[in-house]
């Protein structure tokens, strides 16, 4: 008595005339808005809806603008790569356990721009030495290297060019040696797979060490 | 019982000056814009070979449809829902079964035992009442 409790109302339902009111100033533009998607009620939720379709739509171009380059070869026109001074051949550390180490500097000329399309971000430029020893088949040591990135120069000139990193042997074996210079480039694009591109076989340059320290 | 003249409260965070047909529309708008932005964009990036030309247009293309798409603009409110004046009072009548699609499809013999227990529940509601 006086306390009110919970009924189970049914839901009640318009009466049919106001139901044909409603029905009869429905136009079908209106119907079809309505029966289209209700989502977008708030200017946030328009706003991330148009945001992120759009950064999916690029997407989708970044895709297609990788998949328009898979074809594509292009190789370094590369004029020049020789050694032009050896500056230092030693050996450091303490005995056994000590390494050889030779500080040179070499020439290069090189035109990149063959290689470059739409989808590529930069060029990772590498001057590599190549030789091997009796105790390591192939020892490749990467001497200087150089970022060619969209708004560089693409042509490559360099003169009497000192390396960046000593050639350093894994041991004591550089004494006489033959070493073949190569230029490799890696090509780091926008959207898609890395790659590397290698100097022709024919372009490298050899030279040999001598056969002692401090010569 | 008081009918009132304007529309019921609307749930927060809907929006009230964009009606269903503007909502299809902006969405359709937005659609169109971005697709074209970008399609315009990517022709015209391969033709110059410049990737960053495909992005300038296509942030130019979603500047735009932003632009045109969020804010509620009056012509996205053109077909405006038609609200009821007031909701209708039954009082102690039964609602009329009829009008609902599940009455509708059952037979004619099933909506008398229906009837009845509507009628036997606002009954005892009255009772209540008093």
């Amino acid at each position: 008595r006086g306390r009110t409790r919970a009924v189970a109302v049914p839901p009640l339902s318009p009466p049919r005339a106001v139901l044909e009111e409603v029905r009869s100033a429905d136009t079908s533009l209106a119907r079809r808005g309505r029966d289209a998607a209700r989502t977008m009620h708030s200017l946030w939720t328009r706003a991330n809806a148009v945001v992120f379709f759009a950064l999916s739509v690029l997407l989708g171009l970044a895709i297609a603008c990788s998949l328009s380059t898979v074809g594509f070869q292009g190789e370094a026109v590369i004029s020049k790569l020789e050694l032009n001074s050896l500056r230092s051949l030693r050996h450091t550390g303490s005995g056994k356990a000590g390494v050889d180490r030779a500080v040179l500097s070499f020439d290069l000329e090189a035109d990149f721009a063959p290689v470059w399309h739409w989808n590529l971000w930069q060029l990772f430029v590498m001057v590599v030495a190549e030789y091997d020893t009796p105790t390591n088949v192939l020892s490749q040591v990467v001497i200087w290297d150089r970022i060619i990135a969209i708004p560089d120069s693409k042509q490559l000139s360099l003169k009497n060019m000192l390396v960046k990193y000593p050639l350093q042997d894994q041991g004591a074996g550089l004494r006489g040696r033959d070493v073949r210079l190569r230029l490799l480039y890696d090509h780091m694009p926008i959207t898609g797979r890395l790659y590397m591109g290698v100097s022709d076989l024919g372009v490298q340059s050899n030279f040999t060490m001598p056969e002692s320290y401090d010569f | 019982p008081p009918s009132r003249r304007s529309p019921p409260r609307r749930p927060r965070g809907a929006s009230g000056a964009m009606d269903y047909t503007g909502q299809w529309l902006s969405e359709l708008i937005y659609y169109v814009l971005c697709i074209l932005a970008g399609l315009i964009g990517w022709i015209w990036g391969y033709i110059v070979e410049d990737f960053f030309v495909t992005v300038a247009v296509w942030a130019a293309g979603a500047a735009l449809a932003l632009v045109v798409c969020v804010p509620e603009w009056p012509f996205f409110n053109r077909n405006p829902v038609k609200w009821l004046d007031s909701i209708p009072d039954y009082g102690d009548e039964p609602p009329p079964a009829a009008t609902t699609a599940a009455a509708a499809a059952t037979p004619a013999a099933a909506e008398a035992p229906k009837g009845s227990s509507h009628g036997g529940k606002s009954g005892k509601k009255s009772k209540r009442r008093s």
